[in-house]
């Protein structure tokens, strides 16, 4: 797990310029985040390519990071996956369903070590997900992880778009009540 | 009628959840997601909820995405991109540019050059109410900003432009809702002008069928509440008001 105040410290540092905080952060942060985008991209040269992209752009924007009141781990994760999704919606192709090399992918399901370590939060979130039907939360994991549109779901499921997005709101709000709970 | 209310503010939860999570996930359309941007700098309640699923989503991917090492020629590369662009840009420079020393400097600058153009296009009609100009500075415990009211020969009335102060915009951005500028005409009900943008340089047209009216009026800042402008209007209504000064 990440440690969100280094994380945030070493963001500090590279808003000044610091290349060896950047370097840090890097060899930190980027194991998950390549993880992301290969789960995205389904491209282990894709992700390469955007891998470089994100964390150039992490180097330019760090000093507009509001510090001392968001959360470093989460702008770093919500930088990779807008700019993975932003350029999956450019090139406006369904992503490649056999992938070139399966052993650099993220396996979807959670592993016994990180079901060991995982947080609160997320083992709420994701007991909120289980009490959906299994499509419903099958379809919000890949909105998650995967960064698919109502339109990509609908398809898949083979249902009108309308259809698609009244059981995902529904499903969010479901999601958001039961963690209020 | 309480249960009316909850019910209704449950309502408008919900509304706001969802329109924060579709936010975060990526599943708004290009327009929504220009207004749930905007909102999430303007409405603070939203910004929580937006926080909120965007913890949901690190909190998931930080248990579901399994690391994976990435090929070492990447950091290599980016070695070499950060290398270069530091000689571009070099630090003291970057530094610099990231004070707020700098900004404030910059600011007060913008001020001054603002009212001293001001005040050299006074003499300068196209019309008498192109040539008009009004100064005006709104006061109150959360607000504290200063506009400009001048003609412009192109436009269809008077442009309101606010003068960059120093983290004079930033203290209503940091206050909940939307606020809304209003006129008040000198005994008459309350104009509004519409929805006050948090820029840094926040520009409105007054309709020149209201131009007439600014000589005896004030101008206000609202809180626009969930439930829409309040319909009884008494002082306690705004957050600040000022009266225009003829230039």
């Amino acid at each position: 797990m990440w440690n969100k105040d280094e994380l945030e410290e070493l963001l500090r540092r590279c808003s000044t310029g610091d290349a060896d905080a950047f370097t840090k952060l890097y060899q930190l942060t980027s194991p998950r985040v390549y993880g992301l985008l290969l789960r995205i991209t389904k491209d282990s040269t894709e992700a390469e390519t955007q891998l470089q992209e994100v964390y150039e752009k992490i180097w330019r924007k760090a000093c507009t990071f509001n510090f001392g009141s968001s959360n470093a781990a989460g702008w770093i994760v919500i930088t990779a996956r807008n700019h993975a999704i932003d350029n999956l919606r450019k090139k406006s192709i369904e992503p490649q369903m056999s992938f070139a090399n399966d052993a650099l992918l993220a396996d979807p399901r959670p592993n016994p070590e990180s079901a060991l370590i995982k947080s609160d939060e997320a083992s709420r979130l994701n007991d909120c997900i289980e009490e959906l039907k299994p499509e419903r939360a099958a379809a919000v994991r890949s909105v998650y992880l995967d960064g698919d549109t109502y339109a990509t779901l609908a398809r898949r499921a083979g249902v009108p778009l309308n259809t698609m997005r009244t059981w995902l709101r529904r499903s969010l709000i479901s999601i958001r009540m039961c963690l209020e709970r | 009628m309480k249960k009316v209310k909850r019910g209704q503010d449950a309502k408008d939860g919900q509304k706001r959840s969802l329109e924060a999570a579709e936010y975060v996930l990526g599943l708004a359309d290009p327009a929504e997601d220009i207004l749930s941007s905007d909102r999430a700098r303007t409405d603070q309640i939203f910004a929580q909820e937006v926080e909120v699923w965007q913890n949901h989503l690190v909190a998931l991917v930080e248990t579901e995405i399994a690391e994976q090492t990435p090929p070492p020629n990447v950091q290599k590369r980016l070695s070499r991109s950060i290398h270069m662009s530091r000689e571009r840009f070099p630090s003291r420079v970057r530094l610099i540019w990231d004070s707020l020393t700098f900004w404030r400097m910059m600011a007060t600058s913008a001020t001054v050059t603002a009212i001293i153009a001001a005040m050299l296009f006074i003499n300068k009609p196209d019309g008498e109410m192109i040539a008009a100009s009004y100064y005006v500075h709104l006061q109150g415990p959360e607000v504290n900003l200063t506009f400009l009211a001048k003609g412009s020969s192109g436009a269809e009335g008077m442009i309101l432009t606010s003068i960059p102060t120093i983290n004079k915009v930033a203290d209503v951005s940091n206050s909940t809702g939307v606020r809304k500028l209003w006129l008040l005409p000198n005994d008459d009900k309350p104009i509004e002008l519409g929805v006050l943008p948090i820029n840094p340089k926040v520009q409105l047209l007054i309709p020149y069928h209201l131009v007439p009216l600014l000589k005896d009026a004030k101008l206000a800042i609202s809180a626009e509440t969930q439930i829409g402008s309040p319909k009884k209007w008494t002082d306690d209504s705004f957050l600040a008001t000022g009266k225009f000064v003829s230039l």
